[in-house]
């Protein structure tokens, strides 16, 4: 295998994670139109707790509990918080939740410090050695959880029955209401279901990327722009989102050092929206 | 009145004032600063910005830069300073307007405009890099002068916003927050109006960053570039009152006391301030959108009525 292919195969994993860290905004933003700006924080927040939990259980466990802990949080925290914010507009609803993420960025500065962590699983230092390159076994588990969790979310949504009434709810409140769906608990479903992605992201990112409370913010904008790109509701899309970015990045680090390499990739994002927008309206 | 006798305090400052207080006066006053120059967009046009602080730091960084790399005199940076955040800011607000760019993009775009300095400022070993950037030491004898700089041109712009409030531009610029459609058919060019206001706000966000930079003496990409100093802004403004003359100012006042207060615990507990602050935004904004200037407001009319009615 050449030294490119090399490249490219890594970058293709390192995407398909990023797409995985999108995902749960893409579920909360694309198809419930709510504008989740906190999400970042709720990435570094889960990962935090992941490394503070893999000190007393193993990973499958650790894993198991996350989604547990973020699948009933995200479920309360719609019917108390969020469901209130959707009426709201959107620049209300970047307002609140810009607040709540300054709220968990200082609590997560506050308990968990802001050394640099990561999350130390037993295969961190493993490879796939071909020749002289290497392939990361932690980016290859990373990217495969992320493509499959993505074509499950995306069959979830546009083939079966459940999924779809997920969708109507999103889509139009008082008209499923009016078919005979429960939309409240539904659209907490829905939610929780995001805060669910959103944990199993926030571990596997975790496990090759190194992280502070204030990688957040890099985080947040990067998944909204990978959603942006995939269009609303649109979840396979995510898939071509985040694979721009990882590509991207790691051929940028053929010629840049350092953190340089996502500015190439915030200007090859910002270029490519740019012409979704001249050709692509809407 | 009352106003004027609050500016004659802000000037007298230094010559009655402890260096301690100065310090906590003048970033009051930078918070102030950055409070209106945010409120020009959202609370005049309704664009929503969460870069705003970019503004800021490149004024910092471009006085800091010339004063140090060029030895430049200071009445050529601040038209230069000036220049440079209202072109760049001004500039988006066009291309995204020129694009008809909704809300949502918008707010990205100004996050991502920021998010490209903070990188490109930390890889730029000319200006320091991730170590910050500091001034020489003749200059910070005379640090005192930029305070006055920085209250001059808080005193000159609190004008201009006070006349440009009452004047047709600035009913052009409501009425194309509260519906930028209707505003369109009745013939208000969103483009031409909301650019005019991004230039004042890029320039004088980028002016008062430069005043205070200069009276620092020190810059670090981390702290100028930050979504926390955006945030910033953006609670200076909504505490005190969007859209309001005197609500930034108060709310600058208050954020910078509160913030000053905090830092007391902040020993202890780094990351208290913003904490503190999303949780003053958080409250504000679901319990009393208006900010705390409308409340203020009516406790002074209350009280004064009832002054006159006790004569």
């Amino acid at each position: 295998m050449s030294f490119l292919t090399a490249l490219f195969i890594n970058g293709v994993l390192t995407g398909f994670s990023y797409s995985l860290g999108a995902l749960g905004l893409s579920i909360s933003f694309g198809v419930m139109r709510f504008v989740n700006f906190a999400h970042g924080e709720f990435l570094t927040l889960s990962a935090f707790i992941a490394a503070f939990l893999l000190l007393y259980f193993p990973f499958s466990i650790v894993v198991f509990l996350m989604m547990v802990f973020f699948s009933l949080g995200g479920y309360y925290f719609y019917l108390l918080f969020v469901r209130h914010l959707l009426d709201y507009s959107n620049d209300h609803q970047f307002i609140v939740m810009a607040s709540v993420g300054a709220i968990l960025l200082g609590a997560q500065h506050i308990i968990f410090g802001c050394d640099v962590k990561n999350i130390a699983v037993s295969w961190a230092y493993d490879a796939l050695v071909f020749e002289s390159n290497t392939i990361d076994y932690s980016k290859l588990i990373s990217g495969g959880v992320g493509l499959s969790l993505i074509i499950f979310t995306h069959f979830l949504f546009n083939y079966t029955l459940f999924g779809k009434a997920l969708l109507a709810t999103a889509q139009n409140f008082e008209g499923a209401e009016l078919i005979g769906l429960n939309s409240k608990r539904l659209q907490a479903f829905i939610f929780s279901f995001s805060a669910l992605c959103t944990a199993i992201a926030g571990i596997f990112l975790a496990t090759f990327m190194s992280f502070t409370p204030y990688t957040a913010s890099f985080l947040t904008l990067l998944s909204f722009m990978i959603v942006q790109l995939s269009g609303f509701g649109n979840i396979l899309g995510v898939l071509i989102g985040g694979l721009l970015v990882g590509v991207g990045e790691s051929f940028a680090s053929l010629y840049v050092e350092g953190s340089l390499k996502y500015l190439i990739v915030f200007f090859l994002f910002s270029f490519v929206l740019f012409l979704r927008f001249c050709f692509m309206r809407k | 009145m009352l106003i004027v006798l609050f500016f004659f305090i802000i000037g007298a400052f230094p010559f009655i004032g402890s260096e301690y207080s100065l310090s906590l006066l003048i970033l009051a006053l930078y918070y102030a600063c950055l409070g209106q120059s945010w409120d020009l967009l959202k609370g005049y046009c309704g664009l929503l910005s969460l870069g705003h602080a970019f503004y800021g730091g490149l004024g910092i960084y471009i006085s800091l830069g010339l004063v140090v790399k060029a030895s430049l005199p200071i009445f050529l940076i601040v038209p230069l300073v000036f220049f440079c955040g209202a072109i760049l800011l001004g500039s988006i607000v066009f291309i995204s307007e020129r694009l008809k760019l909704s809300d949502i993009h918008f707010t990205l775009l100004t996050l991502i405009v920021s998010q490209c300095a903070l990188i490109l400022f930390e890889n730029w070993r000319f200006l320091g890099g991730n170590g910050g950037f500091f001034l020489s030491k003749g200059l910070l004898s005379i640090k005192k002068s930029f305070y006055f700089f920085l209250a001059l041109s808080f005193l000159i712009f609190f004008v201009s916003w006070a006349i440009l409030k009452k004047s047709s531009l600035g009913l052009l610029a409501f009425s194309t927050r509260e519906d930028p459609k209707v505003a369109e058919s009745v013939g208000v060019s969103l483009k031409i109006v909301r650019t005019f206001f991004g230039v004042l706000s890029g320039g004088f966000m980028a002016l008062s960053g430069a005043f205070y930079g200069l009276y620092q003496g020190s810059v670090f990409p981390d702290q100028a570039f930050s979504n926390v100093q955006s945030l910033v802004c953006l609670a200076v403004a909504i505490i005190g009152g969007s859209g309001t003359l005197y609500g930034p100012i108060l709310g600058g006042f208050f954020l910078a006391f509160i913030g000053e207060g905090v830092s007391y615990f902040s020993g202890i507990l780094p990351g208290f301030h913003t904490f503190i602050y999303g949780f003053l935004l958080l409250i504000i904004t679901l319990y009393a959108p208006q900010g705390i200037f409308p409340f203020i407001l009516k406790i002074y009319n209350k009280f004064f009525r009832k002054l006159k009615q006790s004569e």
